[in-house]
């Protein structure tokens, strides 16, 4: 089957005073129709702007899209499209949700014309049409009184009913896919509980296929069909959610899961932190990066080649030049954390 | 004691609340009915205006500077039905001198012409409310989509007409307009076109930045993820929220082109006569300080009261603007 958007060799630079940011280099990916793609990573790590890239809501300049590459959406390379036709396809087959529910609503426009804003440009709809779409799309994300509320003002409203608008106007026309970046990251927890579950049933209800961006595993797992783990603006490993949890493969994952707290952890263990710090996205270090702070690194050859993303099984690929997993004992000449606070915790940490 | 003063208070704020425009159009639109069954906590549907306007009325200055701008709007309206006599219509019986206030004429008249004073100065505010709007509409002309264009558009457009704005703002508007009123000659006309182009700049500089700190929000961002125009997203999405900081230059910038027109008719090269002025008046009470000291006081007095009571509205806007001020 012709997957719904297929990412081919996407490479994103942006043009600095200190020289040429790579922030996404060569990322490929496949996104079915009615699939949930989690994409996690650090901050600076690429996942927004791969986003944004898809959305070609980069400013260009100072952001460029290296013209190889390719974002195939329903047989339609993205990227070549000029600014009117990219336009109908914003709102009507991908919508976007941001991160900050409080700033990304027009606080001078009342919350019903901010809905129907994107079915009045996309469907036509007339007012009333228009209106009663906003009335039922509110009741879909869960808010009480949805018709009583769309006069209200944005400031009216809680971060979360905000953010349940925010969904509101992102599924308003029936979108293909909706791109999340963050989607609960500004949320308190209880609440990014209730977002993650009007999204879930969305799903159900409309079959929108869904990328969803964040740096919080936990927000992706019980989410997510597969799971693209970012790094450095690469792809470093990605397989089905399940997979993945159980059996990380690439160094950098095994290193994020060991430092989120874990339910089911038999002793009181000290979480471990990765030493050092993301790489320079100007100088990337030569072969691969996360080899600085790799604690199965061995240097002379990490260094020496750019580790593909390859198949270590069935269909969960990690981009490591070695076959490891989280029983693999680390070399030992490597994991000597740089950083001095850091390399007090973690020293504590091993002992 | 301490029970009626708290009700007079209730029902001093409510009934401002309901007398505001937003709040009953808000009602009106049917929000009422179906709220009633469902208790309510907060204060509901009132919008960001209709809050303005509140804390506007609750600033006593800023509802004198609203009573000096109608009285002075009714009065330069109506100036035939108030001036009692025809300003040109000159009484020779004591023509060489002037008549104190009297009841037939309530600011006494002129040396030498013996016109009426009131009539005089009635007609006069013709003169500067005419100043004050007209320049305030080219200002906003020029200064709003000029500034909107280099803010949202940026690049070299932006360049252009900032360069453009640079060299306006390095003349002194005063300056600028005695050169024009000076190369293009005296005309009413003159003086509104060279202080408006004397004062637009900072409007448009004002505009532009305040565009560029809008147009980095994430719900403009928001709107081009949905594919609104360009176009559109800056009328739509940007404009009303930058409505404040205009409102608030506007209210300041018609006691300022006023001060400035009765600046230029002071030196003699304002609205030429026979339009009183009140500029115009005071010059030619100023010869008089001497033998008749009254008179230069009444031309000076309209000016001070006029221009102070706007920008006493002036400062009131910006304090019931500023969102930060939430509960004054």
């Amino acid at each position: 089957m012709e997957p719904l958007l297929s990412v081919q060799h996407l490479k994103v630079t942006f043009k600095t005073d200190n020289g040429l940011v790579k922030a996404v280099n060569d990322v490929s990916f496949d996104l079915n129709e009615g699939e949930t793609l989690g994409i996690v990573g650090e901050s600076g790590s690429g996942k927004s702007v791969t986003s944004m890239a898809i959305m070609r809501l980069l400013p260009m300049p100072p952001a460029r899209i290296d013209p190889t590459s390719k974002v195939i959406f329903r047989g339609r390379d993205l990227v070549k499209l000029n600014d009117h036709e990219m336009r109908k396809i914003r709102g009507k087959e991908i919508a976007m949700i941001f991160q900050d529910p409080m700033t990304s609503l027009n606080p001078v426009m009342t919350i019903g014309k901010q809905i129907t804003e994107s079915v009045k440009l996309h469907l036509k709809l007339n007012d009333k049409a228009a209106r009663n779409r906003a009335t039922d799309l509110l009741k879909l994300v869960g808010i009480p009184s949805a018709g009583d509320r769309l006069d209200d003002y944005p400031h009216q409203f809680s971060g979360g009913m905000r953010q349940r608008v925010m969904i509101a106007m992102g599924v308003s026309c029936d979108p293909k896919l909706l791109i999340a970046d963050e989607p609960t990251t500004a949320l308190d927890v209880t609440i990014q509980a209730q977002i993650l579950e009007v999204l879930k049933r969305l799903r159900q209800e409309l079959g929108t296929a869904i990328i969803l961006i964040t740096h919080d595993l936990g927000v992706v797992a019980g989410m997510a069909d597969r799971i693209q783990v970012m790094y450095a603006g690469r792809a470093v490993e990605v397989a089905g959610a399940r997979a993945l949890y159980a059996n990380p493969r690439m160094p950098y994952t095994i290193g994020l899961l060991n430092s989120i707290p874990r339910l089911d952890e038999t002793e009181r263990e000290r979480l471990q932190p990765i030493p050092g710090m993301p790489p320079d996205m100007i100088f990337l270090p030569p072969g691969c990066p996360f080899e600085p702070r790799c604690p199965f690194a061995q240097p002379e050859v990490c260094r020496a080649t750019e580790p593909p993303l390859r198949e270590v099984e069935p269909n969960h690929y990690a981009a490591c030049l070695f076959d490891v997993d989280r029983s693999t004992p680390p070399t030992t000449e490597a994991a000597q954390p740089e950083a001095g606070l850091i390399a007090a915790e973690t020293s504590t940490g091993a002992v | 004691m301490a029970e009626v003063r708290r009700s007079s208070v209730v029902t001093d704020t409510a009934k401002n609340v309901t007398s505001l425009p937003i709040s009953t159009t808000d009602v009106a639109k049917g929000k009422g009915p179906g709220k009633s069954n469902v208790p309510q906590l907060e204060f509901k549907s009132r919008g960001l205006w209709a809050d303005a306007w509140r804390r506007l009325f609750r600033n006593k200055a800023a509802v004198f500077g609203l009573v000096v701008l109608i009285v002075l709007l009714l009065v330069a309206i109506f100036a035939v039905y108030i001036q009692r006599y025809p300003q040109e219509l000159q009484s020779f019986k004591k023509a060489d001198q002037s008549l104190p206030p009297s009841g037939d004429h309530w600011l006494g008249t002129e040396p030498k012409t013996g016109r009426d004073v009131w009539s005089r100065l009635v007609n006069g505010s013709v003169i500067s409310v005419q100043v004050g709007f007209i320049v305030q509409i080219i200002v906003l002309g020029l200064g709003v989509p000029l500034g909107l264009i280099a803010g949202y558009f940026g690049g070299w457009l932006d360049q252009l007409i900032m360069r453009v704005v640079d060299i306006f703002y390095a003349f002194p508007s005063i300056l600028l307009a005695m050169v024009m009123v000076a190369a293009l000659g005296r005309s009413t006309f003159i003086i509104f076109i060279a202080v408006g182009l004397a004062t637009w700049a900072p409007m448009a500089r004002l505009v532009r930045g305040q565009v560029l700190s809008q147009r980095e929000k994430e719900f403009v961002e928001a709107a081009r993820a949905i594919g609104v125009k360009k176009s559109t997203i800056m009328w739509r999405h940007i404009f009303p929220n930058i409505l404040g900081p205009i409102i608030i230059a506007v209210s300041f910038g018609i006691p300022d082109a006023i001060l400035t027109e009765a600046f230029l008719s002071f030196i003699g090269i304002g609205a030429p006569p026979p339009n009183p002025s009140w500029g115009q008046l005071a010059t030619d009470y100023r010869a008089y300080y001497a033998t008749y000291p009254l008179l230069i006081l009444w031309p000076s007095l309209a000016i001070t009261v006029t221009v102070l009571g706007l920008n006493f509205l002036g400062d009131g806007m910006r304090d019931a603007l500023d969102p930060r001020s939430k509960n004054r």
